[in-house]
């Protein structure tokens, strides 16, 4: 258990997301773990670390969509193997980093298809549906793409897209993969404001993520959208702490093994790459 | 199109060849003849054309409807009903009969038919146990597993049954050759009632689930993440089509291209939704099979040809109009 988790827990508030003794092997080599991990309501945190690290592994254990070879993860201290998918996903929105490209369906066909878990088992969409996909919509600013298939849209787009269908599940916890990945500039922008502002609109009754996971390369995206960051290296945790401390230059360095340098504090501090 | 107009075009194109089909055959029927009670007619159409009419609605429409369901699971355009090897398995059973037991009948059915449906089912179980047990070393993407399965499975029965071809005598091996081309040909109504159960049970299953196998459409993670219970809704849907499927191969052999093309026909109609597709992929393959079936049984008059030819030559080519005619969406 690292002391950061430990300080929060002896604080006496409850992890959101826990996990325990977390592994995961993939042709008998452990991708990812053992690792202890915790999630605080409210909190926004960054995984960073090189690739192979086992960032998206964690991700999608922490959502469920991939079944742990060993430990735990705890949702609000129930174990989410055993939770129904359909009250995990009203509680946590997962938004891989390959959002799907071949969706035959239309924008709004497949954002209505995010109400999913707030359905009964048998039913389709429900009165208010509508209206919450013309809000995603709206806060998303895709209007104008509703009747688009997915498949005719550009990967900006389509990024732009899974933030609104993350928003018509309408769960509080986000959990997000490398969501500026191949972006360019704009859209970067564009999807990292989206997230900031969401995050700090969140409150209990709104759509966004009040507790938001993010997993990226995008060191400028982590300091600007993390309180906390944690460093993974060969599917451990090296690294814990408020995100100044860890996206230190010296910090970096180990972790990359490349010379970093950085300037400004908190959401304005901004990393480089020395070439 | 409207989706809604689709449907119903689907709906009285069913009806009307439910109504002619029994009519046309190798002695054309008038359905004055019918109703004015000729026994020669009546016979002809109760006892023959109408069961076997009735058969191929329901055989095309459960092939079709077997066919999304597969597409839809793993996500695989080449997917049909006899990927999983129930096709080859029953096939198996079938050929083990005529090889051994060619003569003997018993609970109402054929043997050859019950070996078949007792050859689907067991090479569906291994097929799924092996497959299973795949999917659950890779976590919860066990659709290549079950499909690679499925494949080996099939090779496996098709080079046990050229064994059997081999060793039995000519006669055994034209019985082998002409129950795996398919048929219809029926006498009464068991078959047709037969089948309907399972139809009906595989309609519930798909239609209950069409949200779910919507989701499916955005790939495996995200409906995961967005609430379906992928590994189970898959293993428990694969169970409902291969039951139905091996029914329906014991009664009518496998009726090949109904199930590998007319969903993707009926999605140019009618979408990808399956709240669309599968009432569509019920009407749709139904009425193909049938019409197939007609023609089938007057082109050669008064010899039939085997419906699996017929379905692949009428459809092959009508497919490939369709795929240069609209490019896709």
């Amino acid at each position: 258990m690292n002391p950061y988790a430990t300080a929060a827990l002896a604080g006496g508030e409850r992890p959101l997301l826990a996990a325990r003794g977390l592994v995961r092997r993939e042709s008998g080599r452990a991708v990812l773990g053992p690792l202890d991990f915790e999630l605080r309501a409210g909190e926004s945190l960054a995984v960073v670390g090189p690739n192979g690290a086992g960032k998206s592994t964690l991700l999608r254990l922490l959502a469920g969509v991939l079944v742990p070879s060993g430990g735990t993860v705890a949702l609000d201290g129930r174990d989410l193997a055993a939770m129904p998918r359909r009250e995990a996903a009203r509680r946590l929105v997962y938004l891989p980093q390959h959002p799907p490209v071949d969706v035959p369906l239309t924008v709004e066909r497949y954002l209505l298809l995010a109400r999913f878990p707030h359905r009964g088992s048998w039913r389709g969409p429900a009165d208010g549906d509508a209206e919450v996909v013309d809000a995603a919509l709206a806060a998303t600013d895709l209007a104008a793409l509703r009747a688009r298939p997915l498949s005719a849209l550009s990967g900006g787009e389509r990024q732009l897209v899974q933030l609104a269908g993350a928003l018509v599940q309408g769960g509080d916890t986000w959990l997000v993969d490398e969501p500026t990945a191949h972006l360019d500039p704009a859209h970067q922008r564009r999807v990292a404001r989206l997230l900031a502002e969401l995050h700090g609109l969140a409150d209990a009754a709104a759509a966004g993520p009040r507790t938001l996971l993010l997993a990226t390369h995008d060191l400028n995206l982590a300091a600007v959208l993390a309180a906390r960051v944690v460093a993974l290296v060969d599917g451990r945790v090296a690294a814990d702490g408020p995100a100044d401390e860890v996206l230190a230059p010296e910090r970096l360095e180990e972790l990359y093994g490349a010379p970093f340098r950085a300037a400004g504090v908190g959401p304005e501090r901004r990393l480089w790459i020395e070439l | 199109m409207n989706k809604r107009r689709a449907l119903l075009l689907l709906a009285l194109l069913w009806l009307a060849v439910a109504l002619l089909a029994p009519l046309v055959g190798s002695r054309p029927l008038s359905l004055a003849d019918v109703l004015h009670g000729d026994p020669a007619a009546v016979a002809i159409f109760w006892q023959l054309r109408a069961p076997r009419v009735l058969l191929a609605l329901l055989a095309g429409g459960l092939l079709a409807l077997c066919g999304l369901s597969l597409q839809t699971l793993f996500g695989n355009a080449l997917a049909e009903p006899y990927t999983l090897g129930v096709a080859s398995g029953a096939s198996l059973g079938a050929a083990l009969v005529f090889t051994f037991a060619p003569r003997i009948t018993s609970l109402g059915l054929p043997l050859a038919a019950l070996a078949a449906f007792g050859g689907a089912l067991a090479a569906t179980a291994v097929v799924v146990a092996l497959g299973r047990s795949r999917g659950a070393a890779s976590g919860m993407s066990g659709g290549a597993g079950l499909l690679l399965a499925g494949v080996a499975v099939a090779l496996l029965c098709q080079a046990a049954i050229l064994l059997l071809q081999y060793l039995t005598d000519a006669a055994g091996t034209l019985r082998m050759v002409r129950w795996m081309m398919g048929g219809l040909a029926v006498v009464g109504w068991r078959e047709p009632l037969w089948l309907l159960p399972w139809l009906v049970a595989a309609v519930a299953a798909h239609a209950a689930r069409r949200w779910d196998l919507d989701l499916l459409l955005a790939g495996e993670e995200v409906a995961a993440s967005r609430g379906v219970a992928v590994a189970r809704l898959r293993l428990a849907l694969l169970v409902v089509d291969s039951l139905a499927v091996a029914a329906l191969v014991s009664v009518v052999g496998p009726v090949g291209f109904v199930g590998l093309m007319v969903p993707h026909m009926l999605r140019r109609l009618v979408g990808w939704e399956h709240g669309a597709l599968v009432p569509a992929c019920v009407l749709g393959g139904g009425a193909f099979l049938a019409l197939c079936d007609a023609g089938a049984r007057t082109a050669l008059r008064p010899a039939e040809l085997p419906v699996g030819v017929v379905t692949a030559l009428l459809g092959g080519p009508f497919f490939l109009w369709l795929l240069r005619a609209r490019p896709r969406a």
